[in-house]
Order: structure tokens, then C-alpha cells, then sequence
């Protein structure tokens, strides 16, 4: 039986679907040979409407390539992406960029992002102009609002970056993702360039603005507190797969993937002296994975199952959450 | 006698902009086998004191204004140049934030491990300058000594082929060569992830147990001065704000930017808690504000704060404030 789906139906949909996403990438060994490197393998995520889903692991774990195969920044290699019901997996840049204004990005590096010889009018008025070819005292008034809805005074208008803060440069870069009303944002470690102090106004910030537009974000840090702090979900990746997956508040405090595990312990506490280090060893090197499960290397619960044999993301735990482990699935954690 | 004594130590850089007033009457002592961490935000001047100890900061533009910093006997500030340099790496090791800019590429491990071992004797007056053969024992022993298996392999490497974790294990390595009673480790673990950095912190605190070290750990993270250090210094905009044993100052602080600064950081455990951010942001130290540098900020500050700069003074054992109007007080 087919009905036409209903609208209630469309809303429940997550706002962006990955499904089996893998992304390989071709990588120079010496002057004759390239090998490929599976930055991100067989990815299953969704982003419901309306959350925020962090993406946490440690450098090159394939957390930045989930971010820019989402916005469609770089090609799949195999497996399919859906943006609020449309395949984008292959869609062309002409049937992308009607969707692009719905999908922004947010970097780590606000001095980076911003073009120094661009005043924060100039910054955030560029993708009205370029999209909607706005101008005037429309523009103004239009690019007035942003600055105030992002908390900076009128007289930041004329400024160039170097005449701003850290914390300020963040807010303009802010302003720019929200000038077109966009349903995405994607923040690539948004506050890690920025001083503690300032850190707290920006997440501050970030969350008010998520409740107020509905925005989906896709939230992506190294740093577990500050997912903790604004994320509903989260998922946790290990060398371009996803190892857990799940509410962030169950996740963050009985993780039960080992990697997981390790993670959370190695963040220094406040107020608890000393540390532990949770697990020896450094992350493998993408182009020759370890064989099985990939973390087997340095797991302590690995035995000869996990030498040989993949785990798949499956439901496990509480069932509000997916973990990828065969001593999970066994019940041996 | 402590070991390592600041007294009023004033740093200026003078610049085409104008002379920056970026340390600003720094006191602090530190006896042999204690862990100081120094704590503070982007530009407080945390690393032009790190490197104030081994006089590595360029002069000009760096100028000294006033004060002493005495190791030992010595006053550092009036060393020669070659007293200071067999100083450097005997007396006082330092480790960097990014291991991969302080390890030349295209140089073998081994070459520059034999080479820093060697350099040592150099510059010891009078001292016997070791083969090479004993100088690779010797870093060999080193390596094994930071938790490095394979130390030949690792001898036998080049930086780009090891972990980030494993360069700074060599650094560290390097930095024990010429058995220094002091090692100040400047950020020793950003640049690397957090399971790796749980491994090399734990590694410097083995190292300050078992060989007596006495440690300054300056980093912007007071999880990670938590891990390592018993005591820790507070820095804003060139001044030390408060100094404490560092449970007691994270269980209550005094200084209203102390307060501040922890008020600030997300805790992991406890979700619920609001981080708060502080308003406003840190000063000009061209024209540095009046007075108490944090006052413009300071939700305390009283009229006396704008023209009176506070020093810092014993509050309770153990713990020191430069405060007019200290929290709890």
C-alpha cells in the first residue's frame, strides 16, 4: 500500500541521512606509487530535525570528512547522502546550490575564515548579494539585524578582523552561516581556537540560536565537556567508522565501547589530581588499518574474534544506542 | 633556599606600536622536586616567563625593566652569555608545545639525540666530551627511560615517521640529557590527543617523582595543570592574580578572575552546570588599564581598584591573592 507521505511523516525524517557513506582518498607514497586511505568507512548517521549531534574522536579520525561529505564539499566514494529528502549523493551543482543556502559551515579558525581585507559588513553581506542578490538599504538593514542577532555593536560594521577579537571574528562568521536562513549548521570545532572564557559566551550563544531557528547542527569537537554541554546526540568515530553512537548524556557518562571508554577517561578532571592514561599506544596509521575491529590493536578486551572480525554498528546497550563491538554484542562489557 | 626565585621581574617589548608592558611584577619561588603549574588565557604572558628562565626571549625587542630571577645562587639575569648556556639544558630543560617544529626533518633521531648528549659536555667547563658511541647508549637508555620501545628503531627514525605523542616522548628524552633539576614544559601536551596526552602527562609526573625534578607546567588547560601540578599560579595580562595549592584553588578561589577562569570550563561529570563566560576581554599591553589590570573586567572592582595596583599578599597558608576585594574575604 502506498500513501502519499504526509507531512508529519517529512518532519520526523531526520533533516540529513547518511547511509553505508564511504570516502576514500588517493594518496601520493613516494614518487611512483599512490595507495588509498578509506577516510571514512561505511558511515550510518542521521541528524534529526532540530538537535544538535556532535562527532567526536581524536585527529584524523574522519570527523572533518563526515562534515564535508555532508555538505557535499567532497564526493562519496559509495553509499548514499539524503539532505531533507533529496539525494544529493550525486546531485549536480546546479541542483545543489538551491540547497546550499541551507547548509552552512562554521570553521574552527575564525581569522582564518574571514578575508582579512573584508570588513565585517563586507563578510557578511557577500552571501546575500551572491544568493539573493540583495542591495541598498535593504542590505543594510538586513546586515544591521545579523550583527545585532550575533551580539556585536553597530560600530563593528566597518572593522576589518584584525581589529577584533577572537570571540568577535567567531560572531561574524556566525552572522555570514546565518545570513540566508539556513536549516544545517555544520560546526567544525567552532570554539577550540578561542580562550576558555570566551568559549562559554560562544556555546552560550550557539544554543540559544539553535533553540530560536530550529537549526540542526552537526557539532564536531575534540572536546567531550563542550559536546556534553551542547549536544542531544553523539557519535563517537575511531579510525573513519563510527564505534558508538547514541544520546549524548548516556554516551558521555557509560560509554561502552572500549575506545569510548578510553576517551572519557583520558580527560583531565578538574578537580580530581593526576591522570591515568586509559590506553597505550597511538591511533593507527589509515593506510594499513589494523586487521577486524579496528581499535583491537590497543582494546583490552580484544580477543581472536576481534583480530579477524569486523563489528558492525549495531543496537546495543540500552537500545537507544548503536555500539560496534563484539565483547559488547557478547555481553562481555 | 628555594631553588628558583623570581623577584618583581618586569618584562617590556618595545615595538614600533610602542613599549608592551607584558610581565608586570612577577614574584613567584619554587623549591627543588615541586610542580608548578602556570595557568592563563592567550597573551597573559605565561610563555615570555616559561622562557624568561632560560633567557630565551630576543633582546630587543624584549627588554628586562626590573627585578631577579635566582637559580640556585645565580641571578639568571646577569649571567654571561656562556654561563647561561651551560645553564641551559643542565640546570634547566625545557619542552615545547609543537614537538614536530623542535625536531629538524631532515635529520635521523639519533643524529640529533647525539648531537643535544654531546652538545651538553660542550658546554660544561672542563667537561670530557663522550664518543659517539656513548652518546647513542645513552640516548638509547633515555628513550627507554620515556616509555619508548625499540629505542634503536627510534634512533634509527626520522621525525616524520613518529606519532606526535612519540616526538614529544623524545623531546622530553632530550631535555633529561643533562639531568636538569628543573624542566618547564610549555604546553607540552596541545598539539596532541587526549589518550596520548593522558600518556605523556603521566609520563612527566613518573619523571618528576623518580628523578626529583622540580616542574613548571604552563598551559591554558586547568585539567591538565590539575593532573601534574600541586601548586599553580594564576596569570592575567602580565601579573600574577593568585597562587594556591591547586585543589584549594579550584575548591575556592579568591581572585575574582581565578573564579572567573574555572567558572568558565565545561565539566564532563556535570552537565548541568553552566559554564559562564567572562565579559569583556583582556587589555591592550600597550596601555594596560590602571591600577588592577582585571579591574575594567571585575564584577568586585571598587574605586580604589582604577588607581591602586594590588600586590600579591598572603591571604591563608599556603595561598597568595593580589586582590583589593578578594572573594570569601
Amino acid at each position: 500500500m502506498s500513501t502519499p507521505r504526509s507531512e508529519a511523516v517529512a518532519a520526523m525524517a531526520p533533516l540529513v541521512e547518511m547511509r553505508a557513506v564511504t570516502k576514500r582518498f588517493r594518496v601520493r607514497r613516494g614518487a611512483f606509487h599512490t595507495t588509498e586511505i578509506a577516510a571514512v568507512s561505511e558511515v550510518d548517521l542521521g541528524l534529526p530535525r532540530g538537535t544538535a549531534v556532535g562527532l567526536v574522536g581524536e585527529s584524523g579520525c574522519g570527523k572533518s570528512t563526515v562534515a564535508r561529505l555532508i555538505l557535499r564539499l567532497l564526493d562519496p566514494t559509495a553509499g548514499s547522502i539524503r539532505f531533507d529528502g533529496t539525494d544529493i549523493t550525486t546531485l549536480a551543482e546546479a541542483g545543489l546550490r538551491p540547497l546550499r543556502r541551507r547548509m552552512q559551515l562554521i570553521h574552527q579558525n575564525p581569522s582564518a575564515a574571514l578575508n582579512p581585507r573584508m570588513t565585517a559588513f563586507a563578510s557578511i553581506a557577500e552571501p546575500l548579494v551572491v544568493q539573493e542578490g540583495a542591495r541598498g538599504g535593504v542590505l543594510v538593514e538586513r546586515v544591521a539585524a545579523l550583527m545585532a542577532e550575533v551580539g556585536l555593536p553597530g560600530e563593528f560594521l566597518h572593522r576589518y578582523p584584525h581589529e577584533m577579537s577572537g570571540g568577535q571574528r567567531q560572531r561574524v562568521c556566525i552572522a555570514r552561516a546565518l545570513a540566508l536562513g539556513p536549516s544545517l549548521v555544520v560546526l567544525d570545532e567552532p570554539t577550540s581556537a578561542l580562550d576558555v572564557s570566551v568559549q562559554a559566551q560562544i556555546l552560550e550563544f550557539l544554543q540559544s540560536l539553535r533553540s530560536g531557528h530550529g537549526l540542526t547542527y552537526l557539532f564536531i569537537s575534540h572536546n567531550l565537556a563542550v559536546v556534553r554541554q551542547v549536544c542531544d546526540r553523539v557519535a563517537v568515530m575511531y579510525l573513519g567508522r563510527i564505534v558508538e553512537e547514541g544520546p549524548a548524556d548516556a554516551v558521555l557518562s557509560a560509554p561502552l565501547h572500549p575506545y569510548a571508554q578510553a576517551l572519557l577517561a583520558a580527560v583531565p578532571r578538574l578537580r580530581q589530581g593526576g591522570v591515568l592514561p586509559s590506553v597505550a599506544g597511538d591511533p593507527p596509521n589509515p593506510a594499513s588499518p589494523p586487521s577486524g575491529c579496528a581499535f583491537h590493536p590497543r582494546c583490552r578486551f580484544a580477543e581472536a574474534r576481534c583480530r579477524t572480525e569486523r563489528p558492525d554498528l549495531v543496537a546495543g546497550g540500552d537500545g537507544e544506542r548503536r555500539v560496534a563491538c563484539h565483547a559488547v554484542a557478547e555481553g562481555r562489557i | 633556599m628555594s631553588l628558583l626565585e623570581i623577584a618583581d621581574y618586569r618584562l617590556a617589548f618595545d615595538t614600533f606600536d610602542g613599549t608592551h608592558h607584558v610581565l608586570d611584577g612577577i614574584d613567584l619561588a619554587l623549591d627543588a622536586g615541586e610542580t608548578l603549574g602556570i595557568v592563563g588565557e592567550t597573551g597573559c604572558g605565561k610563555s615570555v616567563l616559561a622562557k624568561s628562565l632560560l633567557r630565551l626571549n630576543e633582546c630587543p625587542p624584549a627588554r628586562v625593566v626590573s627585578g631577579a630571577i635566582r637559580f640556585k645562587d645565580q641571578d639568571l639575569l646577569t649571567l654571561d652569555a656562556r654561563a647561561m648556556r651551560s645553564l641551559r639544558g643542565r640546570a634547566i630543560a625545557m619542552v615545547f608545545q609543537d614537538p614536530a617544529s623542535f625536531l629538524n626533518p631532515v635529520l635521523g633521531i639519533g643524529a640529533q639525540m647525539t648531537d643535544a648528549i654531546c652538545g651538553q659536555d660542550g658546554a660544561q667547563p672542563g667537561g670530557r666530551r663522550r664518543s659517539r658511541r656513548e652518546a647513542a647508549r645513552m640516548a638509547a637508555e633515555l628513550l627507554a627511560s620515556v616509555g619508548l620501545p625499540e629505542p634503536e628503531r627510534i634512533l634509527a627514525s626520522y621525525p616524520h615517521q613518529l606519532s606526535g605523542g612519540m616526538r614529544q616522548r623524545v623531546l622530553i628524552a632530550m631535555a633529561l640529557a643533562g639531568k636538569p633539576a628543573l624542566l618547564v614544559a610549555d604546553e607540552p601536551t596541545t598539539a596532541l590527543d587526549v589518550t596520548v596526552q593522558a600518556q605523556v602527562l603521566a609520563l612527566i609526573s613518573d619523571l618528576v617523582r623518580s628523578r626529583g625534578l622540580a616542574l613548571i607546567l604552563i598551559s591554558h588547560d586547568l585539567g591538565v595543570i590539575s593532573a601534574a601540578c600541586a601548586r599553580v599560579a594564576v596569570m592575567y595580562a602580565g601579573t600574577i592574580v593568585e597562587e594556591a595549592p591547586t585543589q584549594a584553588l579550584l575548591a575556592a578561589p579568591y581572585h575574582p578572575y581565578a573564579r572567573g577562569l574555572i567558572g568558565a570550563v565545561p565539566d564532563l561529570d556535570r552537565p548541568g552546570s553552566r559554564p559562564r563566560g567572562i565579559p569583556g576581554s583582556i587589555p591592550s599591553l600597550l596601555f594596560p588599564p590602571s591600577g588592577c589590570r582585571f579591574h575594567p573586567r571585575c564584577p568586585r572592582a571598587s574605586g580604589r581598584c582604577g588607581v591602586e595596583k594590588p600586590l600579591l599578599r598572603g591571604i591563608a597558608p599556603g595561598r597568595r591573592v593580589a586582590c583589593h576585594h578578594p572573594e570569601g574575604a
